[in-house]
């Protein structure tokens, strides 16, 4: 055994494992998640298309620069207004019908935006699959770092650009983990919880369980949006073929994991997620590299592929085993099933 | 208490499940053979109209892989300043060449873009060829405009819908029964098409030896391929298998633990990326083509033209959805069936076995998934991801004809069907799909039982 | 008053001398069935109402159309002196048309007190933007939890109030979804077999807490299958079969009806029951509660 632990840089992993939960992904999974938290946490709705959510997010603010020119600030603001378009048009077909018809809906919602978006005829607006590139220097321009100094320490360590995304991405979070927290405890959050447990009951009395669950799509929707606008920033470019459907069953996976309906349980869950996989599959491609795994069954591009089994397999599992996720209460699991 | 134990024999089971599905298709993988010759090449031209000069002009430095059947990479490279990519292959037999439209120069693409991997049939001692068309922005812009719209046209597209209709409403019907008598929304349906596709292929090429390893050299059907008429039996086979696994050791335990239906929906998803990535990891990402009937010339029927095969699997379709509507109608299942999606609890108390009832809906609906996915398979091509690209048409498809209702899927399989076929008279045929969804948006504004749903009542 | 209802012709659709609720020509159809088909009915305003039929009469489809959960093809309401044919359901409650469901609608995960001051009507931390900021909302939240709890004690449930509203047993649920209806201040109290799965002690509390209602000027109407009940509580009793109304009148008079025996014959509700049988459709009811409540 110790010539199969002498072939790999534990250490590296170690570091690569506590930088990526705390790095852009987990960030923009956090955002993404408490905004699906907000959808189906608190509200009970079906989201299965957030990805599109954090689409509009990002396709919004890179063409409020891109196309027309506007300040940084602006185009914030037109990230959060595509994102609210995209949760009126999901919203006002099937928030009174079935909650099943929101889930087939956001689903292939999610997937025209993307097509759209990569499509030749919306090339001279889009640029197509290539996607939108020149829009971060505005942006970039208000960060008080230093682009080539180094930032941080030990495994936490940015350079300047890099460090300004995390550090406005972890405001972002504590934010809305804020909002969502005084939301959900006034009576807001009461009626919107209520219409989660039944929505006849909350009519009955007086509530337009409609128009509250339109409000929670698109405060859901604009925090995911915000997810969209710090993978713009980061990442510095605005992919079609980033935001592909099974994404959006990563960030539920997030939510259940820390446990839907809890406060903190995206970010939990995010920063869990994001450590995980990257120790995986750095572990993986370290034994692939070393020969412990014969590329006969794996190779290292393949290696990227297991993350897709881990979410899948866990977010099964986990509905089946642990559907109250870390933070959950068992009890509360357990009233919904007599 | 008694949840615990019920968790802990289910975990098994589940555990079980998974495993079993991930070894049978590894047992493919590993077995995959090549086959060896000296000599044979691949390649391919590329050129495009310059805009300005109107002149047939080489575009170089694109990026070419090929793959074998297996979907292993066996060779890439760019083209060079004439144009041309040649590289040398294993040996004779059938090749994927794959063009990457992202490394086009700026102004080039192609005129087909769905399509990026041409499949190429490579003779002894010979260099095989692929064409793929290139388009200037101009001619870009007219495509998908530039034919009027002749009666021929639009006969031939509404045939082709028909055609897709059939094998969609054949596929959703599953979906529609298992919402029908449970409620639940299946999202791994999709992959349940992929699975007959799939084990098509694999008996198709390999035999039972894809499954069993140990076969391998055997003669034909163990250790060989077989027609894909018997592999398609297999497949079906497999499909019913793999309905009853996924009643009889998730979706039953789950009920008898009054799991929320919603819940259920997750597991779906979560079961629907798990095996699709499988699918990829086992299969590969390219596109292939099954070992028969693939390149057939089209037969003139009147003004439209088809090749016989999508005529025989087309109306093989028909005449199973008949027999599927006549069995509902007739036999004692079919009729109970019916009962269950009605009203469930009148249907238990009047002596209908519900349970049973619902793992023959996951039977049957899983088989016919599994041959669905055969014939698009056939009529199109074999692919990994085709469970979620085939998936949201049909949620158009059930949505539009009314969830729940076996009739419902396959008149709202008609409509997308042939909806999206004609609507590439008007739009370009890479948003053709889109077309479907934006349908299945307008009906839930205007009509959101569906066309053949009833509206449901409350309280 | 109920003694003025004594003289009123005993016939459907008869006008009542101070209705709260005028229905004209309602209709709703299922697929091929009439599911409602009413004439003409008036609910009189501070009288206990008794809405009975045998099962698939259409009582729970007819009070969904009068609440506006269901739409019906065609006929006009007046709640109040006030046209509602478009209202949707929030707004008629807003008005003071409250409603109960046949499955009692306990909200599980939320406490029994959170159940009860979400019954608040004019909450101003309801206002997304005002519910941002904790003091705008804070006294009235007080109030409404005061209310709640003065309630909540009436009903005698005061020691359950921070348990979960899941956790608690279905009678004591039907207790909480009358009193939950009561904090929106109603008019009008519609509710849908309110004895159905309760053990005949609790029946007992539930009458009179309906007797209660009447007795704060609230109108109650009620849906029931059983006839026994409705002959203690009812100051006027309204039958419906086959989605029409076909009789109208003082309970006693109802129990004799020749119409109403027959609408009744062969449906198990017609004769007074002894205790074994009650008990063995109590057992139904209760399962076929939990089933439907499960899927």
């Amino acid at each position: 055994m110790p010539g199969v632990f002498g072939a790999i840089d534990w250490l590296f992993i170690f570091e690569q494992t506590l930088n990526e939960a705390v790095d852009l992904n987990a960030i923009v999974f956090a955002l993404a998640a408490i905004g699906l938290n907000v959808h189906f946490g608190y509200a009970g709705l079906l989201n299965f298309g957030q990805v599109g959510f954090v689409a509009a997010g990002a396709y919004g603010m890179g063409l409020a620069v891109t196309l027309w020119g506007l300040n940084p600030f602006l185009a914030v603001v037109v990230g959060m207004i595509f994102a609210t378009i995209f949760a009126l048009f999901l919203g006002i077909p099937t928030l009174r019908l079935r909650a099943d018809y929101l889930a087939i809906v956001t689903i292939a919602s999610a997937e025209i935006l993307r097509l759209v978006a990569r499509s030749t005829a919306m090339r001279n607006i889009t640029r197509g699959p290539e996607g939108l590139n020149e829009f971060v220097g505005p942006f970039r321009e208000l960060s008080p770092f230093n682009p080539s100094v180094s930032y941080g320490f030990g495994p936490f360590t940015w350079r300047g650009n890099q460090f300004f995304t995390v550090v406005v991405g972890w405001t972002l979070i504590f934010f809305f983990v804020f909002l969502v927290w005084q939301l959900m405890r006034s009576p807001w959050g009461r009626v919107v919880k209520a219409i989660r447990e039944d929505e006849d009951a909350a009519r009955a009395l007086g509530k337009s369980a409609y128009w509250y669950k339109l409000q929670a799509l698109i405060l859901g929707g604009i925090i995911g949006g915000f997810g969209g606008m710090m993978l713009a920033l980061g990442n510095a470019t605005v992919q079609p073929d980033f935001f592909v459907a099974p994404l959006t069953f990563f960030f539920w996976l997030v939510l259940i994991l820390g446990g839907a309906g809890r406060v903190w349980a995206p970010v939990l869950g995010s920063v869990i997620f994001w450590g995980l996989i990257t120790f995986i599959q750095n572990l993986g491609r370290q034994l692939v590299d070393a020969g412990l795994i014969p590329t006969s069954i794996m190779d290292t591009s393949q290696v990227d592929q297991i993350r897709f089994w881990i979410v899948g397999a866990a977010l099964a599992l986990l509905m089946i085993f642990r559907p109250q996720g870390i933070l959950g209460s068992k009890e509360e699991m357990a009233l919904d099933a007599h | 208490m008694i949840l615990s134990k019920g968790l802990s024999d289910m975990g098994r089971r589940v555990v079980g499940v998974f495993l079993l599905g991930v070894m049978a298709m590894a047992l493919f993988v590993a077995f995959a053979p090549p086959a060896f010759a000296e000599g044979e090449m691949i390649g391919t031209r590329l050129r495009y109209t310059e805009p300005n000069s109107g002149e047939r002009v080489a575009v170089s430095g694109v990026s070419l892989t090929v793959e074998d059947t297996s979907g292993e990479t066996i060779a890439e490279g760019v083209t060079d300043a004439d144009g041309i990519f040649e590289v040398e292959v294993p040996g004779s037999g059938r090749y994927g060449l794959t063009i990457f439209p992202e490394t086009l120069p700026e102004g080039v693409f192609l005129a087909d873009p769905d399509n990026p991997t041409k499949l190429v049939e490579v003779l002894v001692g010979q260099t095989g060829r692929a064409i793929f068309q290139l388009v200037n922005e101009n001619e870009l812009a007219g495509l998908g405009q530039t034919s009027t719209i002749t009666f021929r046209r639009v006969a031939q597209l509404t045939v082709e819908g028909l055609k897709f209709g059939v094998f969609l409403a054949m596929a959703a019907i599953g979906l529609s029964l298992i919402f029908g008598t449970t409620g639940l929304v299946n999202f791994a349906h999709g992959e349940m098409i992929g699975w007959g596709m799939l084990w098509a292929y694999l008996f198709n090429f390999y035999g039972f030896a894809g499954m069993f390893g140990f076969m391998e050299g055997w003669p034909a059907p163990f250790g060989d391929g077989v027609n894909l008429i018997f592999a398609t039996l297999m497949a079906i086979v497999m499909g019913l298998g793999l309905g009853w696994a996924m009643d009889k050791f998730i979706f039953a335990p789950l009920r008898a633990r009054g799991t929320a239906v919603i819940s259920a929906m997750i597991v779906t998803i979560g079961l629907s990326i798990l095996i699709r990535y499988v699918y990829l990891f086992v299969f590969g990402g390219v596109p292939r083509f099954y070992r028969d009937y693939t390149a057939q010339v089209g037969i003139k029927i009147g003004v439209i033209e088809i090749t016989p095969k999508d005529l025989i699997t087309g109306l093989l379709s028909v005449a199973i959805l008949v027999l599927v509507g006549l069995f509902l109608q007739r036999a004692r299942m079919g009729k109970a069936m019916r009962a269950v999606a009605d009203d469930r609890d009148l249907a238990e108390s009047s002596g209908i076995d519900v349970q049973r009832v619902i793992r023959f809906v996951w039977v049957a609906g899983s088989g016919l998934a599994a041959l669905g996915g055969v014939f698009i398979g056939l009529s199109e091509q074999v692919s990994w991801n085709i469970g979620f690209r085939i998936l949201l048409l049909i949620f158009a498809a059930v949505v539009l004809g009314g969830l729940g209702t076996a009739y419902g899927a396959l008149v709202g399989a008609l409509i997308v069907g042939v909806g999206i076929q004609v609507s590439t008279l008007w739009i370009p045929p890479e948003l053709k799909n889109l077309g479907a969804l934006v349908l299945l948006i307008v009906a839930l504004l205007i009509r959101p039982q569906g066309i053949l749903g009833k509206a449901e009542r409350i309280g | 008053m109920p003694t003025d209802l004594e003289h009123l012709p005993r016939e459907p659709g008869v006008p009542k001398p101070d209705p709260i609720l005028v229905v004209d020509n309602m209709r709703k159809r299922f697929g091929g069935i009439v599911a409602v088909d009413v004439d003409h009915l008036e609910i009189q305003r501070g009288a206990i109402t008794a809405l009975i039929g045998p099962n698939g009469a259409g009582k729970t489809t007819f009070f969904n159309v009068l609440t506006g959960f269901d739409k019906p093809d065609e006929g006009h309401k007046v709640f109040d002196g006030e046209t509602i044919d478009r209202a949707r359901p929030h707004r008629l409650a807003q008005k003071g048309m409250v409603r109960t469901f046949q499955l009692t609608k306990a909200l599980t995960k939320l406490a029994v007190i959170e159940n009860m001051k979400l019954g608040a009507k004019d909450q101003k931390g309801e206002n997304f933007a005002r519910s941002l900021i904790t003091p705008i909302w804070k006294k009235q939240e007080k109030e409404i939890e005061q209310r709640a709890d003065v309630l909540l004690e009436k009903f005698q449930m005061d020691q359950m109030r921070d348990e979960y509203a899941g956790a608690i047993s279905g009678g004591q649920r039907k207790l909480l979804e009358m009193s939950r209806s009561l904090m929106t201040d109603p008019k009008l109290v519609m509710l849908d077999e309110p004895m159905a799965g309760v053990n005949p002690a609790l029946k007992q509390k539930l009458l009179d807490h309906v007797r209660g209602l009447k007795d704060q000027g609230i109108t109650v109407v009620f849906v029931e299958h059983d006839m026994d009940v409705v002959q203690g509580i009812s100051d006027w009793v309204v039958v419906m079969a086959e989605g029409a109304i076909i009789a109208e009148g003082p309970p006693r008079s109802i129990a004799e009806n020749k119409k109403v025996i027959d609408a009744y014959l062969g449906a198990h509700h017609d004769a007074p029951l002894d205790l074994d049988q009650e008990q063995a459709f109590l057992a139904e009811d209760m399962a076929e509660e939990q089933e439907t409540e499960e899927q």
